[in-house]
């Protein structure tokens, strides 16, 4: 089918070079910063510089970086503020995914346009009257503030929406004329059947949850307390942004949880994001 | 009397089930931005006299040069950006969907790699590889003997050049998805009857594909309006993104009421472009229903 557009050898040519050449661009600053990780201090500021490190692999900037910045206590913060927001999206998504999608109550739609609503405000605008109300609430410096008001997710909500509408409403049907109640006929019977949607929407909020920096940065100043993200940051205000050797290393420490769900979901993406609608259906 | 019983039962369902995500919804973000709106246009309350009306505040931003200049950096950022990301995913996407050989899926995973790179690392790489000194500096000077490399870094341009390469994830999935909407015997009729690539393209593929289109738009406007983490490690020192120019204006210059003002305003604008968006959304499920 790729020939109803490019039917021409020389159009196939210009095509394959121009995806050779968005790879090198995709690809080659994440390549550039392991080998950085690895490398001596001095091998990363010589010119010309070489590929491969040419003395040894440096593997101790890793230990390095583990002695100077408390990034294993932040890479356990993360993990568990993404775990709990994680927890928090899947289950209130599916809870408001299926009432919106087969409960017909009224308001249904107002909610729901109120819901979508969320998604049109960005997250600058909402910084300053977040803070003040976490303030009052006594959460700053507390991991609490970067868990709680992240339980909840327009997005999910819209995504396990469509996929329960996407299932015939006789199955549940038939479950409630077996005698399940509704509760049942979701846990027993709708949520196995959108478990794609579901692991979308998990790996979805957890690159989102632990990439998070801008509210961290804001409302956690406790070393003990902050996030991965932050760690980086520390690491390189630490040595005035020289010791990218370390940077990296802390850079490729704190990629790999990403990286890992990366290689097992990616797959999952194109069919996620196309259950949810957007693409048009 | 069973039927009212069970309308009844169904009524408390659809309620219970939507309460918790409202309840955070209401108090976590509904709650303080509607404060914050109230506060930008009350007075400043002081002992024995009642608070009034006032749009000072926002005449104020915009009397002030550097904000204005902000917002008008702000907007030019989004707008080249959007129109920077629509012309690098079309083809791509055109590409995946219309391709199932194996190169197709080695540029599926390379087109969704940034949707896992979190954004302070993608600065950091960025800096190495456009910074001075960096990859493309030195492989433009050992290859070409060139020395006028100008890096983007600490320039508008990084900042856009950053914020393609992290939408381009969400801008290809979405378009995928939307083309894969688009049968084949359609294009395959028009190629047929003689009609070029780009006739397909203008006349068939995009006229079907509008809605995708006008999502994906939507949401990267917004997404890139509000965007903070890039502008903050990569973008110049002035003008500023607005994300970047709230946060330092309330933490740096602790001037409360003035951040919030950004921030309401910087909502308006936003707002224009989400309501296009829910309106996109809630006709095609009108259509439907």
């Amino acid at each position: 089918m790729a020939q109803a557009f490019l039917r021409n050898p020389f159009e196939k040519f210009l095509a394959y070079l121009l995806l050779c050449g968005l790879g090198f661009i995709m690809i080659f600053p994440f390549f550039y910063m392991f080998i950085s990780s690895v490398k001596p201090h001095a091998e990363i500021v010589q010119f010309p510089p070489a590929l491969l490190p040419q003395a040894s692999w440096l593997w101790s900037n890793y230990a390095e970086v583990l002695k100077i910045v408390p990034i294993g206590t932040q890479l356990l913060n993360s993990a568990m503020v993404t775990v709990c927001v994680t927890l928090g999206w899947v289950i209130t998504s599916v809870l408001a995914g299926y009432a919106f999608a087969r409960i017909p109550f009224p308001g249904a739609n107002t909610l729901f346009s109120m819901y979508l609503g969320t998604l049109m405000v960005p997250f600058a605008v909402l910084l300053v009257p977040m803070y003040l109300l976490m303030s009052w609430l006594g959460w700053v410096d507390k991991l609490a503030a970067l868990i709680i008001p992240w339980l909840f997710s327009a997005y999910g909500t819209f995504l396990l929406r469509q996929a329960f509408l996407g299932l015939p409403k006789e199955l549940e049907e038939a479950a409630l004329i077996d005698g399940a109640n509704r509760w049942g006929a979701l846990f027993r019977i709708y949520v196995p059947l959108v478990y794609p949607a579901i692991a979308t929407l998990a790996t979805i909020s957890f690159l989102y949850s632990w990439n998070s920096f801008t509210w961290p940065l804001v409302v956690i100043s406790n070393k003990e307390l902050k996030v991965v993200t932050q760690g980086l940051m520390d690491l390189q205000a630490l040595y005035g942004g020289t010791r990218l050797d370390l940077v990296m290393a802390g850079s490729v420490m704190a990629v790999m949880p990403t990286l890992m769900v990366y290689l097992a979901a990616q797959r999952y993406f194109i069919e996620g994001v196309a259950s949810s609608g957007m693409g048009g259906r | 009397m069973a039927t009212r019983s069970r309308y009844l039962n169904t009524l408390f369902a659809g309620y219970a089930l939507i309460a918790p995500p409202l309840i955070i919804l209401v108090l976590l973000i509904f709650y303080p931005a509607g404060q914050a709106i109230v506060r930008t246009v009350m007075t400043d309350q002081e002992v024995g006299i009642a608070a009034g009306l006032t749009l000072d505040r926002y005449f104020n931003f915009f009397a002030d040069p550097i904000a204005r200049s902000n917002l008008w950096f702000t907007i030019w950022v989004t707008v080249v950006t959007t129109a920077l990301l629509f012309l690098v995913c079309f083809p791509l996407s055109l590409y995946l969907r219309f391709s199932s050989s194996r190169i197709a899926g080695i540029v599926q995973v390379l087109a969704l790699f940034p949707l896992f790179v979190p954004g302070v690392i993608l600065a950091f790489a960025l800096i190495r590889y456009l910074g001075p000194r960096g990859t493309v500096d030195t492989f433009l000077r050992i290859v070409f003997n060139y020395t006028g490399f100008v890096t983007p870094y600490l320039k508008p341009s990084g900042i856009i050049f950053a914020l393609v390469w992290d939408h381009i994830p969400f801008t290809v999935l979405v378009l995928t998805a939307g083309l894969r909407q688009v049968e084949d015997s359609v294009i395959e009729a028009a190629r047929d009857v003689g009609a070029s690539g780009l006739r397909v393209f203008f006349q068939i593929v995009l006229p079907l594909i509008q809605r995708p289109l006008l999502i994906v738009f939507c949401l990267n406007m917004i997404g890139i309006f509000g965007s903070f983490t890039i502008p903050y490690l990569l973008g110049p020192a002035a003008p500023q993104m607005m994300g970047v120019y709230m946060q330092q204006t309330f933490t740096d210059y602790l001037d409360r009421s003035g951040a919030e003002t950004q921030a309401v305003l910087s909502f308006l604008i936003c707002s224009v472009i989400g309501a296009l968006y829910v309106r996109t959304v809630t006709r095609r499920r009108g259509e439907r229903a």
